[in-house]
């Protein structure tokens, strides 16, 4: 079975180290830019195995969206779980240290019965391959579904 | 080719008892033809032959004493021809028993012999299915004498690596205490080198957030403007939040953006590191055209 990832960043610099490092694990990638570009992708078969969600980025092309562009990553989420319906495992990826906006990823989830990772960068390649792992190791046990 | 000597010697018996027999029945009949020849009558010997005057006819009767002596010579012939054929006859029966007896005798014989023949060879089987068993057992002998030398060696050999092994453990363990201490110490390294990674990566980051800070993209300007607001948190090491305040004060002096010198300020009153109070403190001045003290 592939293993598919749906890389949504809109930083070149963390994309092309993200590709680089997933793909020689084994990992089929693909790539969206925009909050906007990840919803389009996920409407359409085959659901990614996993998405890798930048918190900071704009909504679409031009647009930086709400809050400042600031939250994006988790209107996004939120998104996902509760229009798309789609229990897919997240790691969120952030430039942000602070734990109250941490919190609020980790209530959006909990809403809807799941448990995203959140990776602060900088970080290094392997960390970042052993949350997939760990998170497909686990999905794997628990089973998928919707939320 | 025994049963032809069998058969040749019986052959000799009943050839030889049948010619017994046949010349004492001859012998018989040659008896018993004389008694009915005339007797020629005597005549007296003379030196010179005279001839004889030959009868011309057959004298028809004989006198009394002739037929007398004849009777009685008849009766000893006939008397003696009974008792030499019942004796030939005895003689042909004992013979011819004697040669049944013989024939027997011999096959007894012959077939007693051909037993013991046989016996004799079944014994050469059986010494010589002996000497094989022999032959086997001292073969097995010497395989189990070889088989135990060779446990004997194995075991040796098992010993010898099992203490080899044993001092290799130990001298193992003795190194590994010496390098525990050499480990830790390489753990210790290899943090340190992934820390000193991290900075050197943000430290990157900080410089291209200032590049994109400075530059013509919008969204690049945003996104660099967010990120080293964040890298700004308490929670990242102090030099990285000073060189993170000094980008942005840059950027506040060119801009006079209001959500950097806000963001500033809070800096200048929140700040952990006097150092990075002091960063804050200067650009807010700098922002504000007042000289930095």
């Amino acid at each position: 079975m592939v293993t598919r990832i749906l890389l949504i960043d809109d930083e070149p610099y963390y994309l092309e180290g993200h590709i680089n490092a997933l793909q020689e694990a084994g990992y089929e990638v693909e790539i969206a830019e925009t909050a906007e570009e990840a919803i389009g992708r996920l409407k359409r078969p085959p659901a990614p195995t996993l998405l890798i969600i930048d918190l900071i980025m704009p909504y679409s092309r031009g647009e930086i969206g709400p809050d400042n562009g600031n939250t994006t990553g988790l209107h996004l989420l939120e998104v996902i779980r509760r229009d798309l319906k789609l229990a897919i495992p997240v790691i969120m990826l952030t430039i942000v240290a602070r734990r109250d906006r941490h919190a609020q990823i980790e209530d959006t989830e909990r809403k809807y019965g799941m448990m995203a990772v959140i990776r602060v960068k900088p970080y290094l390649p392997s960390e970042l391959l052993e949350d997939v792992r760990s998170l497909l190791d686990s999905e794997s046990t628990s089973g998928g579904g919707e939320p | 080719m025994r049963a032809l000597v069998s058969l040749l010697f019986l052959t000799a018996w009943l050839t030889l008892a049948g010619l017994v027999s046949f010349k004492a029945t001859s012998a018989a009949a040659a008896i018993g033809t004389q008694q009915n020849v005339t007797p020629t009558p005597a005549v007296a010997p003379t030196l010179t032959a005279i001839p004889t005057p030959v009868p011309t006819a057959a004298p028809t009767s004989l006198p009394p004493v002739y037929e007398q002596m004849l009777a009685v010579e008849k009766s000893v012939l006939e008397t003696t021809r009974s008792t030499l054929g019942f004796v030939f006859n005895v003689i042909t029966v004992v013979l011819a028993a004697l040669g049944l007896g013989g024939f027997g005798a011999y096959w007894i014989i012959e077939r007693a012999a051909r037993r013991a023949e046989d016996a004799a060879g079944e014994v050469r089987e059986v010494k010589k299915a002996s000497k094989q068993a022999l032959g086997d057992a001292t073969a097995a002998r010497e395989s189990l004498d070889a088989f135990k030398v060779e446990m004997h060696r194995v075991q040796s050999a098992a010993k010898e690596s099992a203490d080899a092994l044993k001092a290799g453990m130990e001298h193992t363990r003795t190194d590994l205490e010496r390098a525990k201490g050499d480990v830790q110490t390489w753990r210790k390294a290899t943090k340190h080198d992934i820390a000193q990674l991290r900075y050197s990566i943000l430290s990157i980051r900080i410089e291209d957030y200032r590049n994109d800070l400075l530059g013509d993209d919008p969204v690049s300007q945003w996104k660099a403007k967010q990120a080293l607001k964040a890298m700004t948190d308490i929670s990242r090491p102090a030099l990285i939040r000073r060189r993170s305040v000094e980008a942005l004060a840059e950027y506040a002096l060119l801009s006079q953006d209001k959500e950097i010198i806000d963001h500033l300020k809070v800096i200048t009153e929140q700040d952990h590191s006097k150092t990075v109070r002091d960063a804050a403190q200067r650009a807010l001045q700098q922002t504000s055209g007042i000289p930095a003290s």
